[in-house]
């Protein structure tokens, strides 16, 4: 596996982001690599931009919604 | 006029500043290359959301004429709008300022304070990326009708309508029926427990002598569009099928339930022959005829109640059942001492506080209870296999059967008009069912009554309350309505008229024009969500504030 992974994340405000935000305030830890954006719902990722955030370079993409 | 960018860094005490270095955040994001060409104001705070650093974004907003605002700080769960406020107040577009999350999503997961400094870093380049794409956005301003639609002249139906009248609101109570009440119209008493009948029947006249509530009888609606606000709504008259139109700001649907028929179920045999009543027709016996008989005439000398009828089909417990069973067999003791009761359960459902004594009460006068894991009936005859496996059978006089309760045809016929989905029980779903239990997905229509599951009169009262309640709190006569300016737009040129995006909306925002030949979306229901704009193959949905590019620009950063 690579050292430094680039793991990017779509989070549905609503909840996956808000899940994100717990995970914050009850301390806990994950790696640096994951990389969040904000989106209004999951369903606005539009399959192009994984095909782009692949393209520039993401070693993994999350969706959460 | 060249682009001003001011960042300020939150240090929210301890909190951010406790871990991550913010002197080289600010060192780092002053000197960045690819925003050379722009003037970029870069500044720590102690408390940005305090008063004192509201007003200090305030006046820095206003003395430096910035044209782009980024405030490194919190969650813009917590104070998004706080910020979005003090824009308000200079002339700076609320829509020009971003949040970038540096204390949930960074400060606080990281322990290693370098690399807490340089993800840190990392979102608010991805901030000023994204903020540079960001256009205005300017909030609208619409009128808004105060007057709420009913559905249902039931126990919700009456109570909303109370509620909302006791503030001199408009109400239009629509009733399918002739009659008012709802099922509990057919009930010769209520839970004696809980209340007495003759409340309905003041209700049902507080309801028609009250000014500010117009009552439609045998009437249904025929077509309902638009928003929390301006609602336009046609009724028609069942009868004469005469329509009338209507403006009103909310709706309540709270068109009720009907039971399940048990005959359609394999192991309940009966005709309308034989002695086997539902609960309902024992009331509707004791109100016509002042007294439970055999269909014969005579007195029943033994009765047996079935509970959970249908339960294990319909996927729920009807949660009423057990009690107006007991209610049932309550009437028996009282007309026919002597007479033999078993109560023949799989489970026993009792909610309130004084559920459990009337049920104690019962054992105390004789009945027999037991709980079984099958049974079957034919005419009067029971077959049951009690919980130790033995089989049993008995023949009673009389068998009062407590079917499930499910969803009305209307609730189909309403979801289809409304679009508010349904459950997959058939009942209306809520929008959640612990936040947000009365509401739907759509703004201003709202669910109360058993039309939104099984429930008891009581709680049927407290939901057309909290619908009341929702309305007359969102809903204020001379107040305006600011809908949300963060939707889809459609590009007309680009739009191939494919009706992608009729499909995937889940709010009913978009409707088509036929002489275009293009969707259109209607900005006062879409919530911004995006679905259509993921959806479009050919581009021509842009989700405002959310556009590809702006994302794009996030995309690029947190990748470099």
């Amino acid at each position: 596996m690579k050292e430094n992974p680039k793991i990017l994340s779509f989070l549905c405000k609503w909840c996956s982001y808000t899940g994100a935000d717990l995970a914050g305030i009850n301390r806990m830890q994950y790696p640096t690599a994951i990389l969040p954006i904000k989106i209004m719902c999951s369903s606005r990722v539009d399959p192009v931009f994984l095909i782009k955030s692949y393209l520039r370079g993401a070693d993994g993409i999350l969706v959460g919604g | 006029m060249s682009d001003k960018i001011g960042i300020y860094v939150c240090e929210c005490g301890p909190n951010i500043s406790g871990r991550v270095d913010i002197d080289r955040i600010i060192a780092e994001i002053s000197n960045l290359e690819e925003f050379s060409d722009k003037e970029l104001i870069v500044k720590p705070h102690k408390l940005l959301c305090s008063v004192g650093g509201k007003a200090f974004l305030e006046e820095e907003i206003k003395n430096n004429e910035l044209t782009h605002l980024v405030c490194a700080a919190c969650s813009p769960r917590d104070h998004d709008t706080t910020f979005i406020n003090v824009c308000k107040k200079t002339q700076l577009n609320p829509y020009m300022y971003t949040i970038v999350n540096i204390r949930e999503q960074c400060a606080w997961i990281i322990p290693d304070k370098e690399k807490a400094t340089d993800k840190a870093i990392q979102y608010i380049r991805g901030g000023i990326d994204r903020v540079l794409y960001q256009e205005p956005l300017f909030e609208k301003q619409l009128e808004s009708n105060p007057d709420v639609l009913i559905i249902g002249g039931g126990m919700a139906g009456l109570t909303a309508a109370l509620v909302l009248a006791g503030k001199s609101r408009n109400v239009y109570l629509i009733e399918k029926t002739s009659i008012l009440g709802g099922k509990a119209a057919l009930f010769s008493e209520f839970l004696p427990h809980q209340s007495d009948i003759a409340d309905l029947k003041n209700k049902i006249k507080e309801v028609e002598n009250n000014q500010y509530i117009r009552i439609f009888r045998n009437t249904e609606l025929e077509k309902i569009v638009g928003f929390l606000g301006n609602f336009e709504i046609v009724l028609k008259q069942n009868q004469t099928g005469d329509t009338t139109d209507l403006l009103a700001g909310a709706v309540i649907l709270a068109n009720g339930y009907e039971l399940m028929d048990a005959r359609e179920l394999d192991n309940f045999k009966y005709t309308d022959a034989d002695n086997v009543f539902t609960g309902l027709e024992i009331e509707e016996m004791l109100t016509s005829q002042g007294k439970i008989t055999l269909r014969s005439g005579e007195k029943p000398r033994s009765a047996a109640l079935i509970h959970c009828v249908g339960r294990k089909e319909a996927g729920y417990c009807s949660q009423v059942c057990c009690n107006y069973l007991l209610k049932t067999a309550g009437y028996l003791l009282k007309q026919v001492p002597g007479i033999e009761i078993i109560d023949l359960h799989q489970d026993l459902c009792q909610p309130h506080t004084e559920d459990q004594a009337y049920f104690e009460s019962f054992k105390e006068k004789g009945m027999q209870f037991c709980r079984v894991q099958e049974v079957a009936l034919d005419g009067n005859k029971i077959e049951y296999v009690n919980m130790a496996g033995e089989k049993k059978e008995i023949a009673p006089d009389m068998v009062i059967i407590a079917p499930a309760m499910k969803a009305t045809a209307s609730n189909e016929a309403l979801s289809a008009l409304t679009s508010i989905d349904l459950h997959e029980t058939g009942f209306f779903q809520e929008a959640h069912i612990k936040i947000n239990p009365v509401s739907t997905k759509t703004d201003g229509i709202f669910i109360a009554g058993a039309s939104r599951g099984p429930c008891d009169i009581s709680e049927a009262m407290i939901q057309a309350q909290a619908a009341g309640g929702k309305i007359l709190t969102q809903l204020i006569p001379g107040e305006k309505i600011i809908p949300e300016v963060k939707v889809s737009e459609i590009l007309e040129a680009y739009c191939t008229g494919c009706k992608t995006c009729l499909d995937v909306c889940a709010y009913g925002a978009i409707y088509f024009d036929n002489e275009r030949g293009i969707s259109v979306v209607n900005e006062a229901i879409c919530r911004g969500c995006g679905n259509c704009v993921g959806s479009c193959p050919s581009g021509a949905l842009r989700s405002r504030h959310f556009t590809n590019l702006q994302l794009y620009q996030q995309v690029k950063e947190a990748l470099r």
